[in-house]
């Protein structure tokens, strides 16, 4: 085999698809940020382990009338907006209803457009809102995504549009499936590019460390992640955000990186998380090298790992995109359909 | 000076992005994420470029502390790492892309921008902020590795070491 032309007639064959590049696009027009990992839209790992679904809990629903949410569809996913089958089916637990509005499922790709009321008080005051635990019973292990499509105030409802692709499976439509949503968590805020006035060119070289047990990290290359780690010891905060749910813990220098330890302190709000930014002199941002975190009660502890010499410190600039949720309902809500034949 | 409008610049480098944003994480779902993120810091940069060789290089840069950026998040990422490649039906396509997908990653990037897009090991350190031996070392070791995976199935066009002066 010819690796060269091999490799390079695969890779001709590899381009973005139209959608992409028109979300793209569009998101440039209007000078948003790249995604960060604040926004935590998170499902549970496990094979849901629910009880049966009570029948009584799940009504046909109007179809949530929530303006703008098919032009949304079709601005993220117009390849399966048009092809999106009406369910119509609702979950009511918590004061809050799940109702799935569309689903489509095709070979191996299924999405379920949803949304989430707040029917019994104003706790889904604003967009800033993510959900736990969103997972579709029939997928099996494979690869999800799920993203806010839209927010109506009127009727303090979210419209979220969420994917399951799995390679090694296709997808029964003619089959009963189950969507199931944890947790909502809603109220807070979000902010990005917070300054930190942190001076970099004066953190320690060689600080004291302490070992802990990691609770998460980043993977070497054979996909492995080690179970300790000689985190830097967590000192008088360097800054402290106003609400005092962030502070940088520790900073120094050890082994030729810079360290950087983020203390999120989730004891007065329902969930909190933060991520760091370090920018060079020259405002490019300076991408980590790896990060390790370890929890003690509802203090988070995440050190982050740059490869940056010492003499490049001075004019470096460091910003915390940061998310809080004051507010978590615990649901479970479900809803168990099947797509109709036309 | 080159004056392209994002649009332009999504047009034209846009299959390159992806591209090496592919080579790198043989997902498709976390290229289109990289291929997002590049091309929005552009937006937020507004970076003046000396000429177009200067662009693409620096598109490039971009992309490869996206994927750096990538790998160290994959922890907080909660989906299962998904097989949602791009098929290629071809027997040979399909043998050649799973040598690739068993690849150390951190070479994957370096052979790409070597065998696709025609970069020195040396333009490859820059941009990538290694040093020049560092590239070179990678990308035997990639042969030796894809040699080792492909069982002698490889040969020409891929040479025995890499010019050290070029």
């Amino acid at each position: 085999m010819d690796f060269r032309n091999q490799y390079r007639s695969m890779n001709e064959r590899i381009a973005p698809d139209k959608a992409l590049v028109a979300d793209t696009l569009a998101r440039m027009a209007r000078g948003e940020k790249p995604r960060h990992r604040p926004r935590r839209l998170r499902r549970v790992l496990t094979i849901a382990v629910a009880a049966a679904v009570a029948i009584g809990c799940m009504t046909p629903a109007l179809a949530a009338n929530v303006p703008g949410v098919y032009q949304a569809l079709y601005t993220i996913s117009p390849a399966v907006a048009q092809f999106l089958v009406p369910v119509n089916l609702s979950c009511e637990r918590e004061g809050v209803r799940l109702e799935v509005t569309d689903a489509y499922l095709q070979g191996h790709t299924a999405c379920i457009s949803f949304t989430m009321q707040d029917i019994q008080s104003s706790r889904l005051t604003n967009a800033h809102t993510a959900l736990s635990g969103w997972y579709l019973d029939s997928m099996g292990l494979g690869s999800s995504r799920c993203r806010l499509v839209s927010y109506d105030a009127q009727t303090r409802t979210a419209a979220f549009f969420a994917e399951f692709s799995n390679p090694g499976q296709t997808f029964d439509p003619e089959s009963m499936q189950t969507f199931s949503v944890s947790e909502l968590f809603c109220g807070g805020a979000q902010a990005e590019d917070a300054p930190l006035a942190v001076p970099l060119s004066d953190v320690p070289v060689d600080p004291p460390v302490q070992i802990h047990e990691i609770s998460s990290g980043t993977l070497d290359e054979t996909g492995q992640c080690p179970t300790q780690y000689a985190f830097l010891v967590p000192l008088e905060p360097l800054w402290q955000s106003a609400d005092g749910v962030f502070s940088l813990s520790a900073a120094g220098y050890r082994e030729g990186q810079l360290h950087l330890q983020l203390c999120t302190d989730e004891s007065r709000v329902a969930s909190a998380s933060g991520l760091l930014e370090l920018c060079d002199a020259d405002g490019q941002t300076v991408a980590a090298a790896a990060a390790y975190s370890w929890t003690e009660g509802e203090r988070h502890y995440t050190e982050t790992l740059y490869d940056i010499p010492c003499n490049a410190l001075p004019g470096c600039s460091l910003t915390l995109d940061s998310s809080i949720y004051e507010t978590v309902i615990s649901g479970n809500w479900q809803v168990t359909f099947r797509l109709e034949k036309e | 000076m080159t004056d392209k409008t994002p649009e332009q610049l999504v047009r034209t480098y846009g299959d390159m992005v992806y591209r090496l944003a592919y080579a790198q994480t043989r997902s498709r779902h976390d290229a289109d994420d990289i291929f997002q993120d590049v091309f929005l810091q552009v937006v937020r940069r507004r970076p003046q470029f000396a000429s177009e060789a200067h662009e693409k290089a620096w598109l490039i840069r971009v992309t490869l502390n996206c994927l750096k950026s990538h790998w160290r998040a994959a922890w907080r990422r909660h989906d299962v790492p998904l097989d949602d490649r791009i098929p290629f039906p071809a027997p040979e396509e399909r043998a050649l892309d799973e040598a690739l997908r068993r690849l150390a990653p951190k070479y994957r990037a370096a052979v790409h921008l070597y065998y696709y897009e025609g970069y020195s090991a040396e333009e490859i350190a820059r941009m990538s902020g290694e040093k020049p031996s560092t590239i070179r070392t990678r990308l035997t070791r990639a042969r030796a590795q894809l040699r080792e995976i492909m069982k002698g199935e490889l040969d020409d066009g891929f040479p025995q070491s890499i010019p050290q002066h070029e």
